[in-house]
């Protein structure tokens, strides 16, 4: 599970409810699926996108950890908290996870650090790149299809 | 291993395959264990992830995202077909959980990209692939032992693609754009 996105923020939301209703303001086909509360979420979260099951891990962490880990960075301010989520070779986690952390960002009043690309980006732009992300599913699904028509086919 | 080389590619031709590239591997000694099991999966793992990225064809629409998604999605399933020894199709994108008998959704949970074991079943190395140009952080190596309940002497090998803005303006050539840099992959592969 290695692709990550970090929502920067210094104060946390309350509840999953509040994260799910920022999720539906924005009108993101996100549901957060656990019984799990917020301040405990240390792990792989189930959420379905679009009504397809998937998940990321979810980890909040201590920003003045991660900011002296990552000292090479300019975070730009001094944040409190991180939301910390993580994902692998799944085709809609990473759209889900995008969506999820840009509204909890706009709701907490944060930004993100998308490690994809190192840098701070706003709430604005991750909800854009998971958007960008759900239009490109049919595209990672017809390469998979092939991959796999090629493995199957190989000695 | 091979290094990062200093010919210049031929110009992007825009819908182009280029497939036919072939990303370097290079290995950090540090990344290499002087255990002959541990180091000969290294290699071949790293070998795959070029492949894996090899198979990624160059569109001009790719984002990073998109490209990191979808060399997760070719590595996991090449490794699951080749049949490594000490990898098993469930050492791939594997649960793992401080609760005992929990799985799914739950609390101290964490997935690793690919583990090897050794002949009775326990974990002598953990792999992780980044695709970003972030690579691990302490803490979450520190995560991964403690989630996968391993010692810190299991050791923790990166598998990082390399491209774009990566790769120093002196590496790709001056006159090369970002663009051009993608057509030059290469895997780093590091112990931490």
């Amino acid at each position: 599970m290695s692709m990550e996105l970090y929502v920067l923020s210094d104060r946390r939301l309350k509840s999953i409810a509040d994260w799910q209703a920022a999720i539906s303001a924005e009108g993101f086909p996100v549901s957060l699926t656990t019984g799990v509360p917020l301040e405990e979420l240390n792990g792989i979260f189930p959420v379905q996108l679009g009504g397809q099951l998937t998940d990321f891990e979810c980890v909040h962490w201590r920003g003045p950890e991660v900011m002296a880990e990552m000292a090479d960075v300019d975070f730009g301010h001094p944040w409190v908290h991180v939301l910390a989520l993580r994902w692998g070779a799944d085709l809609y986690a990473g759209p889900a996870a995008y969506m999820a952390a840009a509204a909890y960002a706009k709701a907490a009043g944060g930004v993100l650090f998308d490690c994809e690309e190192g840098k701070i980006i706003t709430p604005k732009q991750a909800a854009r790149i998971g958007r960008e992300l759900e239009q490109a599913i049919p595209e990672a699904q017809a390469f998979l299809r092939r991959l796999m028509e090629k493995l199957k086919h190989q000695p | 291993m091979g290094s990062v080389t200093d010919e210049q590619p031929d110009p992007v031709r825009p819908g182009a395959q280029y497939a036919q590239n072939t990303t370097q591997v290079v290995i950090d000694p540090r990344a290499l264990t002087g255990i002959a099991r541990i180091d000969e999966i290294t290699k071949a793992l790293a070998e795959t992830l070029a492949r894996a990225v090899d198979t990624v064809e160059y569109l001009p629409t790719l984002t990073p995202r998109l490209y990191g998604t979808l060399v997760h999605l070719a590595f996991a399933n090449m490794v699951r077909f080749q049949r490594l020894p000490g990898i098993g199709f469930w050492d791939v994108e594997t649960t793992f959980s401080l609760e005992p008998g929990a799985h799914y959704g739950s609390k101290d949970s964490i997935r690793t990209d690919v583990v090897l074991r050794n002949e009775v079943g326990d974990i002598i190395a953990i792999y992780d692939v980044k695709t970003g140009n972030q690579g691990l952080r302490p803490g979450r190596v520190n995560e991964l032992r403690a989630n996968a309940q391993v010692s810190p002497s299991v050791p923790v090998i990166e598998l990082h693609v390399l491209h774009g803005v990566r790769l120093t303006r002196e590496q790709i050539g001056p006159s090369l754009g970002t663009r051009q840099a993608w057509l030059l992959p290469q895997i780093n592969v590091s112990g931490v």
